[in-house]
């Protein structure tokens, strides 16, 4: 495991299955399936009637904004808080009575909870013995645990002796050492700072290969769920915006939320009219042609920075291609990519990114003209609620 | 006085053994002899009104009315005595365990109660604060006499009446009411600190609710657990007023033994014996009580 050789906080050893990719703790995933589940504290809906299939062994990401209802719906499926509507599942079998003891679900918080009045070990040991696992076969469980999470020689320590990034490697080594068949992660890397983040992400990433576990991880960072998730569910106001592979949510997002969640766009606004194969959108009194069609007529048309070119002001648009004036606002270099910001002359923003090595010669304060093919405009809705959350 | 000594105690040992090297003791290797100027008028008033009426006491328990030990020899030889002391351990026995039952639900409580509830039990254990000790005991002979409110109430539902006043039974409940404070607020203290995420954690590990309060919450209790039997216990072996007016003559506590030696016969060195054998045991229960703790305390984290 070369990930191990970053490690700023630990000198770990070297994982004893590493060669052959097996994991003593390795078991199978389960399907979990929420259907209309919702939570309602009052009249406030925490969770607002969201369905979502988890399917065996995939790591699913629960992602969006502040108070979007993330930490109610990992609470609903460990069983510390109990729906008010809807079911959910764990293979095939309705739980929502099971208490959260009887679950057999392994859980990650954001501030770790490590018994501070048990070592290392003995946290680890905790739902051994309340599985009623012999001596013998507790100390293979929690050495393979250890392994694991790379921290074989820290086993007599207490938890306050461990610095965070330690600290929350032993949640995880305690989480999973009884093979549970769902693992729930609630933010367990928000307390850390960014090169410990990017490094225990990748911990995280080869564990769940390692074990087949069903993984359920909420973050509010997008690039964390980028980095980790099979699929990730979007989040708003209780809600599931959409379902999807990272680049099914950043090439087809579903709702304008989604596609300013996730990653960077450029949203042009403006009423939608019908067209032979697709619709047009009027936009700064020019139409911009898109294969999309919607219900009703206020649209939002999403492109993404790197499929915006930029042409010279008198450039002639290809038939297939869209086109529209505007002005080179700021110039962000990057390295291996460079950001240009415009402005339409509605006042709008707009953002370009090009690629090293094909850096047009734009400076700040040109006239030019944007291009992108009509096949790279996606069409949504318009949601004038988005701009609250955004700006 | 008597509050005076616990009220300084409890402040002490409500504050749960912090392990991390406190930065004051590293600083001052740079400051100087500061600190020990600071503290230097307490240990003044400590020495003059504490040290030297103790070294007092202990010099008349050796040497009044001649040298030797005879004042001790008169007390270990004397079977009343001896019950009596028994007695007086045995009653602040009762008092500490009666307060950590009825003390440790009501911080529990109090750490899981609304801030307007919390408010309100705050304000409840600390209202013996507000009125004398005189006035709390007073009240408690009109509550427990005969005729008193209590067997009034009991009569009423048809059971009693029961004789309290001028009984251990009433003498414990007096002192337990009286120092119930010294442990729900060291409970307190160290309850709140004891992260609430925790036992949710020990549930999604498997433990029924029982078993999660049993393994992590009553362990990591146990240091407001010490500090409150402590400060109670010690107090109750003191106690002298609560005992005089609600106790029977027949079953007086060590404290009124010693008033009756010194105030009644003038006997300063047998009330001086008495004192320093009190002083005495009551170190060694300290200690045995620090260790057991220490030992269930390490046991149930098993
Ligand atoms: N016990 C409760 N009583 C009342 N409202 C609650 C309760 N628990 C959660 N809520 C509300 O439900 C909403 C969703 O909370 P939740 O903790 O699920 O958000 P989250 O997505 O995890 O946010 P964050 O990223 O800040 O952790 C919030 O507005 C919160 O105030
Ligand atoms: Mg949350």
């Amino acid at each position: 495991m070369s990930s191990s050789a970053i490690s700023p906080d630990a000198r770990p050893a070297p994982a004893p299955d590493a060669g052959s990719g097996r994991n003593d703790l390795a078991g199978r995933g389960a399907r979990i399936e929420l259907t209309g589940l919702s939570r309602r504290y009052g009249d406030f809906a925490a969770v607002d009637d969201i369905s979502l299939v988890v399917e065996p062994g995939e790591f699913m990401t629960l992602l969006g904004p502040s108070g979007s209802g993330k930490t109610t719906t990992l609470n609903i499926i460990a069983g510390f808080v109990s729906p008010t509507a809807g079911s959910l599942k764990v293979d095939g079998a309705a739980i929502e009575s099971t208490p959260a003891h009887k679950r057999d679900m392994g859980v990650v918080f954001q501030h770790y909870a490590l018994f501070p009045h048990l070592t290392v070990a003995e946290n680890i040991a905790y739902p051994l013995k309340r599985r009623g696992i012999g001596k013998a076969r507790r100390a293979e469980l929690i050495r393979a645990a250890l392994d694991t999470v790379h921290l074989g020689e820290y086993g007599h320590r207490y938890p306050r002796e461990l610095s965070g990034g330690q600290q929350q490697r032993v949640a995880v080594a305690r989480a999973i050492v009884y093979g549970p068949r769902v693992l729930l992660m609630d933010e367990p890397l928000g307390a850390l700072d960014k090169k410990l983040r990017d490094w225990l992400q990748l911990e995280i990433k080869r564990i769940h290969a390692e074990l087949g576990t069903t993984f359920v991880y909420v973050t509010h960072d997008q690039e964390e769920a980028l980095v980790l998730s099979d699929r990730i569910a979007v989040f708003n106001h209780g809600r599931i915006e959409q379902v999807g592979a990272a680049s099914e949510l950043y090439e087809r997002p579903a709702t304008l939320f989604v596609a300013k969640f996730l990653g960077e766009s450029t949203v042009l606004r403006g009423e939608a009219t019908r067209t032979g194969d697709g619709s047009a959108v009027g936009v700064c009194a020019r139409a911009i042609h898109t294969p999309g069609r919607i219900e009703g007529s206020r649209a939002a048309i999403v492109v993404r920075p790197e499929r915006l070119a930029v042409r010279p002001r008198d450039h002639r648009p290809e038939p297939g291609w869209n086109a529209l004036p505007a002005t080179v606002t700021g110039e962000i270099y990057l390295g291996s990519s460079r950001k240009l910001e415009l402005a339409l002359p509605d006042g709008s923003p707009a953002l370009v990114r090009e690629q090293a090595g094909m850096l047009s010669d734009t400076r700040e304060g040109d006239e030019v003209t944007l291009t992108w093919r009509a096949g790279d405009s996606v069409l949504l809705p318009d949601d004038p609620d988005v701009e609250a959350v955004f700006t | 006085m008597v509050l005076d000594q616990l009220s300084g105690d409890v402040s002490g040992a409500a504050r749960p053994a912090a392990d991390a090297p406190s930065p004051a003791r590293t600083a001052s290797d740079a400051g100087g002899r500061r600190p020990a100027l600071l503290i230097l008028p307490a240990l003044i008033a400590l020495a003059a009104f504490f040290l030297y009426p103790l070294a007092l006491v202990a010099w008349n328990a050796f040497t009044d009315p001649t040298p030797g030990l005879g004042n001790f020899v008169w007390f270990f030889s004397e079977p009343a005595n001896l019950a009596t002391l028994g007695r007086t351990f045995t009653t602040a026995l009762w008092v500490t365990a009666v307060s950590l039952l009825l003390s440790y639900p009501y911080a529990y409580a109090m750490t899981v109660a609304g801030p307007r509830v919390r408010g309100l039990l705050m304000m409840l254990v600390l209202l013996p604060f507000w009125t004398s000790l005189m006035v709390r005991t007073f009240a408690w002979v009109i509550l427990l006499q005969d005729t008193g409110v209590i067997n009034q109430l009991l009569g009423a539902v048809g059971l009693g009446p029961f004789s309290l006043i001028r009984t251990q039974t009433g003498v414990i409940i007096g002192m337990v009411q009286l120092l119930m404070p010294f442990m729900v607020l060291p409970l307190y203290a160290v309850m709140s600190g004891i992260d609430g995420r925790l036992l949710p954690a020990a549930r999604s590990l498997g433990a029924r609710p029982a078993t999660a309060f049993v393994t992590v919450y009553m362990p990591l209790s146990l240091p407001g657990v010490s500090a409150g039997c402590l400060t109670v216990f010690i107090s109750a072996l003191g106690f002298y007023i609560t005992p005089a007016l609600l106790g029977s003559p027949t079953d007086a506590l060590i404290s009124q033994q010693i008033f009756t030696q010194v105030n009644g016969l003038l006997k300063w060195g047998r009330g001086g014996a008495m004192g320093v054998v009190l002083l005495g045991l009551t170190l060694v229960m300290i200690a045995l009580l620090a260790v057991s703790l220490r030992r269930a305390g390490r046991r149930v984290s098993r």
